[in-house]
């Protein structure tokens, strides 16, 4: 009973600190625009722009109102999901854009994340088993090499290898045609396309991960249960997968959880390198043809989803974690 | 066995001299046998010797260079290596070998400066959320964490679109948007320093919280932030040199991410002119990586197996 209350409590806390975060990124996308050098209705009327949508535009975003009913109609147009018309593909709706991209850089940042977890949680308890050994440093001083190497560099290697040298997977787009019999073949298209992008933003996180995972679980091997465990003849396996991995992998999922903002940042350079229509590709578009409205939508939208994987990692870690609010 | 005899014997000599200036004694041998287990330490000292190599191409980057890393037309353009041009040339016939030297420069300055004020930052935010119990503590976390949701690469970008970016500019963004993580850290390491007695008799005796903060945190928990802001730099050196790759750095100067981006943007890589991309991008690797050696090796000397409790401590 008391457990399961002191539970509620620490997810309301969470909750509400998530509420707050959103909250402070409706207020900076709202500020950046305004707040930067130079006259901020350019940030919302296109140079092109006839008089008559000028007008139009300043209306709709309030630009002419004072700062407050700006900020109302800001926060009005977000939740009807009204994000302004693109300068660069005029008269696109913002929105449009991000619907069609938005699906595609969770895919590819769902599955860089998976593959990172897949191979580099067992890969960092195979070295913290082997601890000092040869296996422990071949492996913990690749990460660290893997780490050093800029994500964009490790795409342009792998576009000169597989797109001149061995032509084997697609260097760039989402899909090679644009229609699908069915959502299999979109998905098997779609898949054949990510490998290297991917691949790329992969290697940084794999050996983030295992070097994680490898020092949680230092800490945890000393400790006496294990030693116990061990006494009582479990196979080296049973130990290792059943008694040190289980309470070694919850601050490592935390870990995880910071550090998909740099996720963020990769998709950028990694869809950029490998022209994959995603939200990064979007983004750096609109940053160079500066189209205002799509830079802030993109902004925002990367930034929710950030918060709401952090959130999704923080719930997977409140139901693995035996410790918050005891067991049972 | 033969450091233990060496360091009995340094302990005589000081309790010897001990009137005299036993503090800076005992600091100093601290400090050497610090050096010691650092230089002893694998990681440690390849990650000094390839820092010391890629520090020596940039300070000495005017001595060394062969051209003059912006002449144009000191060879035939795109030509390939050879004697002339050891790593041959780009599009505009400039010697790649001597841009090279001169790029390493940019990205130290960067990494090294906006790594320091970055870890001030965090030091700053990080020991009182750490120290202070109840409402403060509470809300000082809740504004860490909340910045963690600002994804500081895709923020840059925002950043140089709006502002432009010099490379001023590029350091005042780099040094602000990536404190969180570290703070975190050293908020972690202070939450665990505050625990001791020492600190809990110091405030018995009635000291004020910024005092005991100065003088009793701080100095315990100076090796987690001086290993942290080393591994800091590797992020933000790599955050340079993607910023330069885009295409939204300072584009008149040279450096390692500018030099990938006007290959990239010329087509080196179709146009078989591989030595163009190669090295650049290969000397972003050795900072980075120089970087973190050091940083994992300093982490490993100074905190022993404390470094790895760094996480979960809600």
């Amino acid at each position: 009973m008391a457990s399961t209350s002191s539970k509620k409590a620490y997810i309301a806390t969470r909750v509400r600190n998530y509420l707050a975060a959103f909250a402070a990124i409706l207020a900076v996308n709202f500020a950046i625009p305004r707040v930067m050098p130079g006259d901020p209705t350019t940030r919302f009327v296109g140079p092109g722009f006839t008089a008559e949508a000028r007008q139009q535009l300043l209306q709709e975003f309030g630009l002419n109102r004072p700062l407050w009913e700006q900020f109302l109609l800001y926060l009005t147009n977000i939740f009807t999901g009204d994000f302004g018309v693109s300068f660069a593909r005029y008269p696109t709706p913002v929105m449009e854009l991000i619907v069609e991209r938005l699906p595609r850089t969770l895919y590819l940042m769902g599955a860089s994340v998976t593959i990172s977890v897949v191979i580099g949680i067992p890969l960092g308890a195979f070295a913290a088993w082997n601890f000092g050994e040869r296996e422990d440093l071949i492996t913990t001083q690749s990460s660290l090499f893997f780490r050093s190497i800029p994500t964009f560099w490790l795409a342009i290697l792998l576009v000169f290898v597989f797109g001149y040298l061995i032509p084997i997977f697609p260097i760039s787009g989402a899909t090679g045609s644009a229609n699908h019999p069915s959502f299999i073949a979109y998905f098997v298209d779609l898949t054949y396309h990510t490998v290297l992008p991917v691949v790329t933003m992969s290697a940084y996180f794999l050996a983030g991960y295992t070097f994680l995972m490898r020092g949680s679980l230092l800490d945890i091997l000393p400790e006496n249960y294990i030693k116990i465990a061990e006494s009582k003849g479990l196979s080296e396996r049973q130990v290792l997968f059943g008694h040190a991995v289980p309470p070694a992998f919850p601050p490592v999922l935390t870990q995880l959880g910071f550090q998909i903002g740099r996720l963020a940042g990769g998709a950028v350079l990694v869809e950029t390198v490998f022209s994959y229509p995603g939200m990064g590709q979007l983004m750096f578009e609109a940053v160079l043809a500066r189209d205002y409205p799509v830079i802030q939508a993109t902004f925002f939208f990367l930034a929710i989803m950030v918060l709401g994987s952090m959130f999704l990692a923080e719930i997977l870690y409140t139901i693995i974690d035996p410790r918050i609010g005891g067991s049972e | 066995m033969s450091q233990q005899h060496y360091d009995d014997g340094d302990e005589q000599m000081s309790t010897a001299k001990e009137s005299i200036d036993e503090g800076s004694s005992r600091r100093f041998d601290r400090f050497r046998s610090f050096l010691r287990d650092f230089l002893t330490n694998r990681k440690g000292f390849a990650g000094t010797l390839l820092l010391g190599a890629v520090v020596f191409i940039s300070v000495a980057a005017p001595l060394i260079a062969p051209y003059d890393p912006e002449a144009y037309g000191v060879g035939p353009a795109l030509a390939a290596p050879s004697f002339e041009h050891l790593l041959g040339t780009d599009d505009l016939g400039r010697d790649v070998l001597s841009r090279f030297f001169y790029g390493g420069r940019i990205s130290l300055l960067v990494g090294v400066v906006s790594g320091v004020v970055a870890t001030l930052v965090a030091t700053l935010i990080g020991v009182p959320a750490g120290y202070y119990r109840g409402r403060v503590g509470r809300w000082i976390t809740t504004a860490i964490d909340m910045s963690l949701v600002f994804p500081p690469f895709v923020l840059v970008v925002v950043f140089a679109a709006y502002a432009g970016s010099s490379v001023w500019n590029i350091i005042l963004i780099l040094s602000l948007l990536s404190w969180p993580i570290p703070a975190r850290t050293i908020k972690a390491k202070t939450l665990s320093v505050r625990e001791n007695d020492f600190v809990e008799s110091t405030q018995a005796l009635g000291a004020s919280d910024l005092r005991i903060m100065r003088q009793e945190v701080l100095p315990n928990i100076l090796p987690v932030v001086f290993a942290n802001g080393i591994l800091q730099m590797v992020y933000t050196i790599l955050m340079e040199a993607a910023v330069g790759f885009l295409g939204l750095g300072d584009t008149a100067r040279i450096s390692w991410g500018t030099m990938l981006y006007f290959a990239q943007k010329q087509g080196a890589l179709s146009s078989g002119a591989w030595w163009w991309m190669i090295l650049p991008g290969f000397g972003i690797v050795l900072a980075a990586f120089s970087f973190i050696l050091v940083g994992s090796a300093l982490d490993e000397v100074l905190n022993p197996r404390l470094q790895r409790r760094t996480w979960g401590d809600d």
